[in-house]
């Protein structure tokens, strides 16, 4: 599905590149991307969604090769994607928001109505369809954010730290949510959130200083802390193992 | 079209452009004559309207445009399997859909007030298509801007360039020609004017391919596909422009022409007392009473040398001296609230040029008398704002107002030398 070889990202006007030389090959399930802040997780995502055009290396989606381009129309109607901060027209209604991402996303309008009503139901927004993205609290915008990416039925669905600001209930809420969607389509996430990401997924990317130091199953990442590392759990601990930061201070 | 209007309910144009071109026409009607009304003078102020607007409709435009970074739209636009072209269009679509229905709020609130009065002549609609091809520009202008430089400063850039666009025209050095091409050329339209056809249509489709054009060009920036198609409409867009240029310049850019004199539509009237008038149909909702003012000054001097009996309306007045010429000119001014005392005023030049001309007022009440003389002649009860020195002048005049008719007429005759030589004195007029 998607496929990444020696891929690298370098924005004009900073001294290293923010992605370096980062391969890997994600067919279906959960992939989580873990990775301090800055270390080049959005840069990564925003490339395998077709918005960044890498400087280095090929992505290939879908079986086709597309080196130094952006993805073409027809592998962009097959992705979903949920930025960290997903902008939106504060008039529109929930409905007209994920109705719009729906036609953007090639569906025609008669379809793009039906999906919706499918998409609200899914994420539980059916009741504030009417209400305006404006008025919406930060949960439900994200879960309104989450139907306008699945609105269109992505094979590949890519979703950016999509809990950060919100509180324990709406995590919750929205694993559930992520649960009742992954089984149709494969799911790569960011987040620093390691209770999410042992939630959720089966396999970990940990990236570090734009440089991939980590690809495996959440087992395998499990298996790196030592007894005796820092963190809760052993998840946290064979990440904090990973990144380097297991030194007891 | 559900797009187009999920965009609509959702636009800055929503309520801003009606609002805006209603508040506009406020200052269009101004350009509507007082007393009489004309399809031309209509099509006139809705024009005004337009130009009025176009900075702002730019503005708005600008801002529309600038939606995508405003509202941090990128990825979402970005990663659409849809055009820009479409997506442009579906929210310029709107926009344009809204200054259309604010556009025809214009046109109900300045026809209806210049229908108080009856509108005469025929609508010409390739030239009332104007003010509307003015806004879509002037929006077209805007949002291009807006999503071409994407940032706030878009705005007052098309702000800019509107205004650019105004000054070009009325800057005095650019010739007739070259400033009709512009979107926003003003008019100088007269009381007989009627709309040059071939112009006006020479100037819609210059308007639109220029429309056409900016959003194509803006599209050419920000859309990697769909070129061919983009590259076939900015020829389209040429093509139209060339031919509306050459109607245009077939015409010397003149959008109005008087007709000439036996195309004009005249009508004519006579009073009881035999006077006859002869005036454009524009003035068919004065003409009753420019029949019964004319009609008493015609009786005023019917027993002078000055006396005539029929008047046609002078469609190219010279506004030198010709003073003693019979019959006198009939002076139309549309523009004047008081359509029938200024023509009278406009009389006195064939009579004579007291005080503006060779001829200097003369006697110990000459200049006052003279104008004592015509604000009585114009049917006017006071001075207004002529300030007259003498303080008892507001007596003299009542006093020429209460003369008989047949008291009045001797008066003047017995004064037709003092009124061509502007020569008065205190005595020659009642009371005495």
């Amino acid at each position: 599905m998607i496929e990444a070889t020696s891929l690298g990202i370098h924005y004009r006007g900073t001294p290293s590149p923010q992605v370096k030389d980062v391969s890997f090959r994600f067919e279906h399930g959960v992939m989580a991307m873990l990775g301090k802040n800055g270390a080049g997780k959005t840069s990564l995502i925003r490339s395998i969604v077709g918005l960044l055009e890498p400087s280095a290396g090929t992505i290939s989606r879908f079986g086709e090769e597309q080196a130094a381009r952006r993805a073409s129309k027809e592998h962009l109607s097959r992705i979903g994607y949920l930025p960290q901060d997903f902008g939106y027209v504060p008039t529109f209604t929930a409905r007209e928001f994920v109705e719009y991402a729906g036609w953007l996303k090639g569906l025609s309008p008669q379809r793009a109505q039906v999906e919706t009503t499918l998409s609200l139901d899914l994420v539980g927004m059916m009741d504030s369809a009417s209400t305006r993205m404006g008025q919406l609290s930060g949960g439900m915008r994200r879960r309104v954010g989450i139907a306008q990416a699945i609105v269109h039925g992505p094979e590949l669905l890519v979703l950016d730290e999509p809990t950060t600001g919100l509180d324990p209930e709406q995590r919750v809420k929205f694993r559930e949510l992520l649960r009742a969607i992954q089984s149709e389509r494969a799911v790569i996430l960011s987040s620093h959130l390691i209770e999410d990401v042992r939630a959720l997924a089966s396999r970990i990317l940990i990236l570090e200083q734009g440089k991939l130091v980590f690809d495996g199953s959440t087992q395998d990442l499990e298996n790196k802390g030592s007894s005796g590392g820092r963190g809760d759990s052993a998840l946290e601990r064979g990440y904090m193992s990973v990144i380097g930061g297991d030194a007891v201070e | 079209m559900r797009i187009l209007f999920l965009e609509a309910r959702n636009s800055t144009f929503r309520l801003t452009s009606p609002l805006l071109l209603a508040s506009a026409s406020i200052f269009g009607v101004q350009m509507l004559y007082p007393a009489v009304s004309s399809w031309t003078n209509i099509t006139q102020a809705l024009i005004t309207t337009s130009i009025f607007s176009g900075p702002f409709l730019a503005a708005m435009g600008a801002w529309q445009g600038t939606r995508v970074k405003r509202l941090s739209l990128e990825s979402q636009d970005g990663l659409s399997s849809r055009s820009q072209v479409e997506i442009h269009a579906a929210r310029l679509g709107a926009a344009l859909l809204w200054v259309s229905l604010g556009t025809a709020t214009a046109y109900l609130i300045t026809i209806s007030w210049a229908a108080r009065v009856a509108i005469t002549g025929d609508p010409v609609l390739v030239a009332l298509l104007r003010p509307l091809l003015t806004n879509v520009f002037s929006v077209t202008l805007g949002y291009s801007l807006g999503v071409v430089l994407r940032r706030w400063y878009a705005v007052a850039v098309a702000v800019g360039v509107a205004i650019a666009l105004y000054l070009l025209d009325i800057t005095a050095s650019i010739p007739q020609l070259v400033s009709s091409f512009s979107p926003y050329d003003s008019l100088d339209v007269f009381g007989g004017s009627v709309p040059n056809v071939v112009s006006f249509a020479g100037k819609a489709a210059v308007t639109v391919a220029l429309s056409l054009f900016l959003a194509c060009l803006a599209m050419f920036i920000v859309e990697r596909q769909a070129r061919l198609w983009l590259s076939f409409a900015s020829l389209l867009s040429l093509s139209i422009m060339i031919f509306g240029g050459g109607l245009l310049i077939s015409q010397r850019g003149f959008s109005f022409s008087v007709p000439e004199e036996a195309e004009q539509k005249m009508i004519t009237a006579k009073s009881a007392e035999g006077l006859v008038l002869e005036v454009l149909d524009l003035y068919e909702p004065v003409m009753p009473e420019l029949l019964a003012e004319w009609t008493r000054v015609s009786l005023l001097f019917s027993e002078s040398g000055l006396a005539f009996n029929r008047l046609s309306q002078d469609l190219n007045p010279d506004y030198g001296e010709a003073p003693f010429e019979r019959p006198f000119r009939l002076d139309l001014n549309p523009l004047s609230r008081e359509i029938s005392a200024t023509s009278i005023d406009m009389m006195f030049l064939d009579i004579t040029s007291c005080g503006t001309g060779a001829v200097s007022p003369s006697g110990d009440y000459g200049f006052e008398g003279d104008v004592l003389f015509r604000t009585w002649v114009s049917g006017r009860q006071d001075f207004g704002s002529v300030l007259m020195v003498d303080t008892n002048a507001q007596a003299r005049l009542d006093g020429l107002f209460a003369l008989s008719p047949e008291d009045a007429r001797r008066w003047v005759a017995q004064n037709e030398d003092n009124i061509r030589a502007c020569s008065w004195d205190f005595s020659d007029f009642p009371p005495k």
